[in-house]
């Protein structure tokens, strides 16, 4: 099976051999190197004990990891986050990754929360930088910058919404 | 140190949420006093709800409709047959005018008297009181602002970097630090606006902000007469945007002979007003001068009060109770504190995304059973995290002998704690305590800030081992997942669930 990390602008492919249980390891990396590791699933999956060159390590998992996520957990007790794909991932990718997106650009939530006020309206010119909204998760007001300049095509919410991470806030047309 | 009869408390409503009611609710039930809960709609299913004798429904979820509002919180007390009402932090825990109309209703406050909640609730005043104490005060503008003129007169007089701080607020909301001029008026509009939202105050007034020292504060419990019990200090310096993080009695940078000054002007501070009920006072402290100022005082139980809990075997809101049935103290006794605590907040935020709130489902939740552990918290297995509430779950406290062993345990406890489906701050106090500065106890208010800064711009520059623990944790992971590849059925219990059920582990 082919991995492959990432981080900043590197990549490495790891060929990974295990048994049907994951128990016992065999890594090749591309440079030639040879790992060989013994995996012990502890606590109910949540905690991996990984023995490799005589040494014990613990590999906690976290929490809210999702699909297409990077991989965050500790290892004993530094964290570590990565973006590592697997099999299914790169086939995954290779279908997404279509022409890059148009002018319509979504400003998406980063966050729950509710809209305390629009700063913005239709026709409004903004430029990257610029205060979207102002919107309050968990007694904080966030403001909400746009990451790109160009004009204010559409406001999907109004004031007092409550909205889900990841809802569409507005969209700007973007400058060419 | 006699009861008076005519004001012994038989039921209690808790105008609050969360652990905290549930930590009230507790401390009635062992004093055999019945507890009535009060939720919003949103906190329909929220443990604390079920923690109480009985509960009533207030309203919707916004606070400003609910837990904020004096007319249905007095009018469940009435129709309940409370007799008190306790106001936990937070919400109406500081609003003298709430205190006022609890009082009018014919309801005991348990806390301090409105004047008192009013002068001390009104930071400028405070700091004219504490400063008639001969306690230092920072300097600051000598009344809240309300115009843009006003505004930009005394930032230009005090100078930059200045912090505005909602005069009625507390608990490290309704605080902006404002660093330029450009930046003064949206910071000074949105403040107002937050601590109207919060605090039902939209005064907001200027302090001089700074540089980096301790944050140092004093547990003291007042009997309303003029005697006051000082119950050591708490070092509250790990903090993230105001919000305190981690907090731990005794600190590590104060001896014996600073703490004799430390009771003696929080003693005659508190003593000068005739204060009633658990208090604390807040102080910045210079390591290098030992010199410590008044920062503010807050007029209800802390988030943190367990930390002096656990070092003097005093129940804060057992005494809380007993003092509004009347309860007198001996004035300034000796009281042994004995050991190390150290309390961790676990918060729903992503301490890796710059502490994003985290709302979901709680899908698992374990808590491990540990000597010298205490978990204070609302939490169970299948409960709705919503964006209306303050993001604190849960506080992990712990006691040693000594403060490395205070450390090791709640490192230990810790990571035997899971709460599956969200995202929350526990790995960050897993990696806090194997931090060589916070092992040797050197920090300030700005360190956390600047540490979780560092880390986040540190190249990542990963090792063999570190390569080789990403793909196994990946493999685990996709087993623990709905689609598994064909490839690698995947191993352990969850793999094999996860093939043949098409479920999840709830704990990642």
């Amino acid at each position: 099976m082919k991995y492959q990390i990432e981080w900043d602008d590197q990549v490495r492919e790891i060929d990974a051999q295990c048994d049907p249980l994951g128990r016992e390891w065999k890594l090749r990396f591309s440079d030639g190197k040879i790992v060989e590791a013994r995996v012990e699933t502890l606590e109910e999956g949540a905690v991996l004990r990984l023995i490799t060159g005589g040494e014990s390590k613990t590999i906690t998992l976290l929490p809210g990891n999702r699909a297409g996520a990077p991989v965050r957990f500790l290892l004993d007790h530094s964290l570590l986050e990565l973006d590592v794909l697997d099999p299914i991932d790169l086939i995954t990718r290779e279908v997404r990754s279509g022409p890059e997106a148009s002018g319509h650009h979504p400003v998406l939530s980063v966050m729950p929360g509710i809209v305390r006020k629009l700063l913005v309206a239709p026709g409004d010119e903004i430029e990257s930088g610029s205060p979207l909204l102002i919107l309050e998760a968990m007694k904080m007001e966030n403001e909400i910058a746009a990451t790109v300049s160009g004009t204010i095509e559409k406001i999907e919410v109004s004031e007092g919404d409550a909205v889900a991470a990841g809802a569409v806030l507005l969209i700007i047309d973007m400058k060419e | 140190m006699s009861k008076q009869s005519a004001q012994q408390i038989r039921r209690v409503l808790v105008a609050n949420r969360g652990e905290i009611a549930i930590r009230i609710f507790q401390a009635c039930r062992e004093r055999g006093i019945e507890s009535v809960a009060v939720f919003s709609e949103a906190d329909a299913s929220a443990p604390h709800r079920y923690a109480a004798d009985e509960a009533v429904r207030i309203g919707p979820a916004p606070p400003a409709e609910s837990y904020l509002r004096f007319d249905k919180l007095i009018e469940a007390a009435l129709r309940t047959e409370a007799d008190a009402i306790h106001p936990g932090y937070g919400f109406l825990s500081e609003n003298a005018n709430f205190a006022r109309a609890v009082e009018e209703a014919g309801l005991i406050f348990i806390g301090p008297t409105p004047e008192q909640i009013e002068s001390m609730g009104d930071k400028v005043r405070a700091r004219e009181l504490m400063g008639a104490a001969s306690v230092p005060v920072i300097p600051g503008t000598d009344s809240p602002i309300d115009d843009k003129k006003t505004l930009q007169k005394e930032a230009k007089r005090i100078g930059y970097p200045l912090l505005l701080k909602a005069a009625g607020g507390g608990g490290g909301k309704g605080i902006r630090r404002v660093d330029q001029k450009k930046d003064l008026i949206s910071a000074w509009e949105r403040t107002r606006s937050e601590a109207q939202a919060a605090f039902a105050d939209g005064r907001v007034y200027i302090e001089r902000f700074l540089s980096p020292s301790r944050h140092i504060e004093a547990q003291i419990v007042g009997d309303g007469d003029g005697s006051v019990w000082f119950l050591g200090e708490r070092e509250c310096s790990l903090q993230r945007n105001h919000q305190k993080v981690l907090e731990e009695s005794p600190s590590p940078v104060i001896d014996d002979e600073v703490r004799a000054k430390l009771r003696a002007a929080a003693i005659a501070g508190a003593a000068a007003i005739h204060y009633r009920g658990a208090g604390t006072m807040e102080f910045l402290y210079n390591e290098s001068t030992r010199e410590f100022f008044f920062l503010e005082m807050n007029t209800r139980l802390q988030v943190e009060h367990p930390v002096t809990e656990m070092v003097s075997g005093i129940d804060l809101v057992g005494m809380q109770l007993d003092i509004a049935s009347g309860k007198k103290l001996e004035h300034d006794p000796e009281l042994p504190l004995r050991g190390w605590s150290i309390e961790f907040r676990i918060c729903a935020e992503d301490p890796y995304r710059n502490f994003i709130p985290s709302t979901g489902q709680i899908r698992a939740l374990r808590i491990p059973h540990a000597p010298f552990c205490r978990i204070d918290g609302s939490i169970r297995e299948g409960l709705e995290i919503t964006p209306y509430y303050d993001p604190m779950l849960a506080k992990a406290i712990v006691w040693g002998e000594n403060r490395d062993q205070a450390v090791e345990r709640l490192s230990a406890l810790l990571s035997r704690l899971r709460i599956g489906g969200i995202h929350t701050t526990v790995p960050l106090g897993i990696e806090l305590c194997n931090q060589d500065w916070f092992i040797a106890g050197q920090f300030d208010t700005s360190t956390l800030e600047s540490w979780l800064q560092q880390r986040s711009e540190e190249k990542l520059q990963p090792d063999t081992l570190q390569l080789v623990s990403a793909v196994i944790a990946r493999h685990a992971l996709g087993t623990a997942r709905k689609q598994t590849s064909p490839a690698s059925p995947g191993g352990g219990a969850w793999g094999k669930a996860a093939r043949t059920e098409g479920i999840r582990n709830p704990l990642l």
